[in-house]
């Protein structure tokens, strides 16, 4: 077996070697697989390469990719969240509600990151205190925050929203467009704090071995406490966003949301048992997720085609990353 | 042991028996969702029927028009309860057939409201001709482009009831001389609907008309918008909500489809009321006709009458 290895490595030029060692980094064959997308895209239809629509996937992507930046979070700590939909649309509602009272966009906005930020104290502790796996406590708590989503409403949307516009439909020296421009700060801030942070650290020590972690002196229970939170507030602010592309908050929005975050998280090549993964990979996995969605719409293919499409992409995207591991 | 379960028996006895005098005197109203703003003037329209009559309302149902199953189970939840009566706007108009033959089996008088079933159960159907509401509006659009150009059709529910209104718009604009892209649906999910038509405007840079089913056309006019092509593309949809109402004032949407909620909601309850007092029900099946709003006709008094603003759902 080794010899065979051996041999086998012998015989890869220098230059070719490099280039697999490239490869291997998720982040860089993700981005691979989107430009060969781009490309078979653009030869397929005249409209798809453009700068407009190159800007318009992200500004489609911009409200999944944060989602999905909190679940990077969640995941590589070895938890998961199916909240994020239903916390995304309650923290929108209650943003809506301080603003048709108050008219002031800050308490609005503080008012959604408050509720972000509470439902994902609760996730925490419910994690941490009543040791609930994650899987089912915030299965209960997507429940929970959807319901009080339609019940401070009465199911009704919230509309006149007009003052969130420039949020979601504002543009940046007149091109690119704000939500892009908030989906890279989050990225940019979300691979500092992974990276050069002690709270990014642990979040990947307590996925990788959660009992090392402990034996080590980490703090688990508030980190994680921690990345629920994260999690919470981003689905919060992805929810602003979107209210500022309609002008109106809509209670039964969020959808769903948590399966294409989940989507995103997976496709950027993260394992679901933690420890493992990339929060760049994961802004890419979702830009693939947009940029398909979006290149078959453009296509005129059936919307009904798109969700088998879709399910193959994570399937595909899992199954190529096993069979690059084995080598 | 045994203490815990007879208190827990008393209580639900008493909670049954404390709410079965008032079950007597409520109509349940449940829409297709409660994300619509539409049924707000349904539920006002029958809340002032009630009051007239000595019933209360109550609105329940399920969150987003995709959740067939939930409406069926809603339908069978509440007719255990033995309301007065159900106003039911059917997402199906097959697989709500069995919940309600069952309610109006159980004594619970049903009476469909907007989008009815394929059943002479109910004690009445007071609804709108969806196909009609939609060849008006397939009319209006090919009268706005001129007999010519492409149009983009967005339906709710493949399948459902509200379907009617994309096969009339479809049937309409090409009779009119329009080409039109395949339905696309939305559920009626504003942000899905602004996507779609963000797509459709790049694919189609000749793109001249966009027909929306439902108030999901707040998107397609916010993705119109965004794109600046306001006047170029023109759009045609149903229900002026109060989410929508802006949007036609600042010429965005050209048209609206308005059906007569309040009507719907008041000689619901008027029918229920009408079965359960023996009396005789005169129109068993009434057709509410479809009205098309245009900037000509907006400010005529019976067109102010369909406009569903918000003073209107003040309870």
């Amino acid at each position: 077996m080794t010899e065979l290895q051996q041999t086998r490595t012998g015989a890869w030029p220098r230059a070719a070697l490099e280039l697999r060692g490239i490869l291997r980094n998720q982040a860089v064959s993700m981005l691979v697989i989107l430009a060969l997308l781009w490309v078979v895209l653009a030869f397929l239809s005249p409209y798809f390469f453009t700068v407009d629509n190159l800007f318009e996937i992200t500004l489609q992507t911009a409200v999944i990719a944060i989602i999905g930046a909190g679940m990077t979070f969640v995941i590589l700590s070895g938890g998961i969240d199916l909240s994020v939909g239903s916390v995304f649309a309650c923290s929108a509602i209650v943003g809506g509600i301080a603003f048709t009272h108050s008219h002031s966009l800050v308490l609005a906005l503080l008012a959604t990151a408050g509720t972000g930020a509470l439902f994902g104290l609760a996730n925490g502790l419910l994690i941490t205190v009543l040791r609930v796996p994650p899987f089912i406590g915030t299965l209960g708590m997507m429940g929970i925050a959807r319901g009080f989503a339609l019940i401070f409403v009465n199911g009704v949307p919230i509309y006149g929203l007009d003052r969130y516009r420039f949020i979601g439909q504002g543009k940046l020296l007149g091109v690119i467009p704000t939500p892009t421009v908030i989906m890279l700060a989050v990225f940019v801030l979300g691979y500092l704090v992974l990276t050069y942070t002690r709270f990014g650290r642990f979040t990947y020590v307590i996925g990788s071995n959660i009992e090392a972690a402990r034996l080590s002196g980490i703090h688990v229970g508030s980190v994680l406490v921690g990345i629920y939170m994260v999690c919470g507030v981003l689905s919060g602010l992805a929810s602003t966003i979107e209210a500022g592309r309609l002008g109106i908050v809509q209670p039964a929005g969020g959808n769903g949301y948590e399966l294409l975050a989940i989507g995103a998280v997976i496709i950027g090549g993260a394992s679901t048992f933690g420890g493992e993964g990339s929060i760049v990979a994961t802004l890419i996995g979702a830009i693939i997720v947009t940029t398909i969605r979006n290149g078959l719409n453009i296509l005129g293919v059936n919307a009904f085609w798109q969700y088998v499409v879709n399910g193959l992409v994570i399937i595909g995207a899992v199954a190529v990353d096993q069979i690059r591991r084995r080598r | 042991m045994k203490l815990r379960y007879a208190v827990v028996a008393w209580l639900m006895v008493l909670a049954l028996g404390g709410s079965a005098a008032a079950q007597e005197k409520t109509i349940v109203f449940i829409p297709k969702s409660t994300s619509a703003t539409f049924y707000l003037f349904l539920v006002k329209g029958a809340q002032d029927k009630a009051k007239e009559l000595g019933y209360k309302i109550e609105y329940l149902g399920p969150a987003t028009e995709a959740d067939v199953a939930a409406q069926v189970d809603f339908v069978r939840t509440i007719a255990k309860r033995k309301p007065a009566g159900i106003l039911l706007a059917a997402l199906d108009s097959k697989a709500l057939i069995p919940p309600v033959e069952e309610a109006m089996k159980a004594g619970v008088p049903v009476a469909m409201v907007d989008s009815g079933i394929d059943s002479d159960v109910p004690v009445a159907s007071i609804l709108t001709d969806q196909v009609k509401g939609g060849r008006m509006a397939g009319e209006e659009m090919a009268k706005l482009l001129g007999g010519k150009g492409l149009v983009a059709d967005h339906g709710i529910q493949a399948g459902s009831v509200s379907a009617g209104r994309s096969k009339g718009f479809q049937e309409a604009a090409k009779k009119g001389g329009l080409k039109v892209l395949s339905t696309r649906w939305t559920s009626c999910i504003t942000a899905d609907s602004m996507n779609i038509t963000s797509d459709e405007l790049t694919a189609h840079p000749d793109l001249k008309g966009i027909f929306n089913a439902c108030a999901a056309s707040a998107g397609d006019a916010e993705a119109v918008k965004a794109k600046g092509k306001v006047g170029q593309v023109k759009i045609v949809a149903f229900d002026p909500s109060p989410e929508v109402l802006p949007l036609f004032d600042d010429g965005t949407i050209s048209a609206l489809v308005a059906q007569d909620p309040y009507q719907m909601g008041y000689q619901g309850v008027a029918a229920i009321d009408a079965y359960l007092k023996k009396q005789p029900i005169k129109n068993k099946n009434v057709l509410l006709p479809p009205v098309l709003i245009t900037p000509e006709n907006v400010k005529s008094p019976a067109v102010q009458k369909l406009l569903q603003t918000p003073d209107k759902f003040q309870q």
